[in-house]
């Protein structure tokens, strides 16, 4: 699983928005302590590539952080 | 019978999705916005940022994320001017400004030694975009305009305004026009706009929004937590964040959002409006304050009565009419000192769109005989 961080809120809202638009499967999680303390909601999802894809598209910025495991 | 006439001060009626948009949130939704990753956080994050898109869209801003959440127009503009560096410097000001601008500006006077110097003005207050020129100079780093004047209605020409103020940034305090009176923040280059929400857009009060443009050349006004960054005891450098710190007001701004989505029709037309100023324009004993040229009225005019006080005036129109208006200077001393209404204040009669004909026929007859009796 890969983990998307942003910087505020505001991207997190509308990269979900941008998401379930593309049909992407994702699920909005608490950003874990050890990656960031960047905003209280990330993005982890299997599906690296299409959601990169997806927010670079709609020019949302963001971190990943790869192979993350609980 | 809608015998309100005070929308200027809050708007009232509500679009009835307005206490709904509260009522599910105080009472069904609850939550954080962007503190959290719950489900419950995201729906409220989701509306709130919702309620920022309506807001850029309405003001064509373009990023909805240089639309920040304030409590009022009042902190809007206070943000704007305190947080830009005037120290020693000119600013362009109206002659119908606020007080929320003229107290804010007495304030840096006396602490920044800025100096404010006056549009060339109509005796209606609306400014003369083609003699701009005449009165800049190098100091002058900011421009101020009230966009509808709370006191006569005047609408001043913003975009127009800025046009001629070339590099010169422009504050408009939209607090009585917003929604109504539209103008681009994109087309125009309005470098800032304050507006609140419970007027002209049937918010609930406490509710405010400012556009900054440039959001890196303002230092914010308030500091404290935001939900990001909150490994560092510095304040973001990103909006909206860096200008918001604190909780939003949540409940006001699903208030909002539902009103900007549920804006009402008028019950009357703008033939029946400026039938009702040229009516009582007339009736002998009144002095009405309003724009010398319709096109350019807002919902909002003052009038006083020859040999009464505008207080006597007010509380006669409720007593024996329950017609609600506001009496006094409207925290604008220096617009009714240029329109030669100081100390003593005019009534003022604020329209809104859920007045109808009827309304305006009934206020008319009852300033017609209050007027006819005033000995």
């Amino acid at each position: 699983m890969t983990v998307f961080t942003f910087k505020n809120t505001r991207d997190v809202i509308n990269a979900e928005k941008c998401l379930i638009a593309s049909g992407i499967s994702f699920t909005i999680i608490p950003v874990p302590r050890s990656i960031s303390s960047e905003c209280g909601m990330g993005i982890e999802s299997g599906f690296e590539s299409q959601i990169e894809n997806c927010l670079s598209e709609n020019k949302i910025s963001f971190n990943k952080h790869y192979d993350y495991k609980k | 019978m809608n015998l309100y006439f005070d929308n200027s001060a809050t708007s009232f009626p509500k679009p009835p999705q307005v206490a709904e948009a509260v009522e599910f949130y105080l009472n069904r939704l609850g939550g954080p916005y962007g503190r959290s990753a719950y489900s419950r956080s995201v729906s409220v994050s989701a509306e709130v940022e919702k309620c920022r898109d309506l807001l850029a869209e309405m003001l064509n801003a373009g990023d909805s994320s240089k639309i920040i959440f304030t409590p009022n127009a009042t902190q809007a503009i206070n943000i704007v001017l305190k947080g830009k560096n005037l120290s020693g410097t000119k600013i362009l000001i109206s002659h119908l400004e606020h007080n929320a601008v003229m107290r804010t500006l007495k304030h840096l006077q006396n602490t920044a030694g800025i100096i404010p110097v006056y549009f060339p003005s109509e005796k209606d207050g609306r400014i003369i975009p083609e003699k701009i020129h005449e009165v800049l100079s190098p100091e002058i780093c900011l421009a101020v305009v009230n966009h509808q004047s709370n006191v006569n209605g005047v609408i001043q020409p913003a975009e127009e305004i800025k046009k001629q103020l070339g590099s010169i940034p422009l504050l408009t305090d939209m607090a009585q026009s917003a929604g109504k009176n539209k103008i681009s923040a994109d087309k125009s280059g309005i470098e800032y706009i304050a507006l609140t929400g419970h007027k002209s857009l049937f918010g609930p009060t406490g509710t405010g929004a400012l556009f900054i443009k440039n959001p890196e050349l303002i230092t914010p006004l308030i500091h404290g937590g935001t939900g990001s960054r909150s490994d560092s005891t510095d304040m973001p450098e990103f909006c909206p964040d860096m200008f918001e710190a604190g909780t939003l007001n949540i409940a006001g701004i699903f208030g909002l959002s539902a009103s900007l989505q549920n804006l009402p029709h008028s019950l009357h037309t703008s033939g029946d409006y400026l039938h009702l100023l040229e009516n009582i324009s007339e009736i002998e004993n009144i002095r009405i304050y309003s724009a010398e040229n319709f096109q350019y009225q807002g919902d909002v005019f003052s009038i006083t009565c020859c040999g009464m006080d505008s207080s006597e005036l007010g509380g006669r129109l409720f007593s024996e009419f329950g017609i609600e208006t506001r009496i006094g200077l409207h925290c604008a001393p220096a617009a009714h000192e240029y329109l030669g209404t100081y100390p003593e204040g005019t009534v003022r009669i604020s329209i809104s769109p859920y007045h109808s004909q009827n309304d305006f026929n009934f206020l008319y007859d009852a300033l017609k005989k209050i007027a006819g009796q005033k000995n």
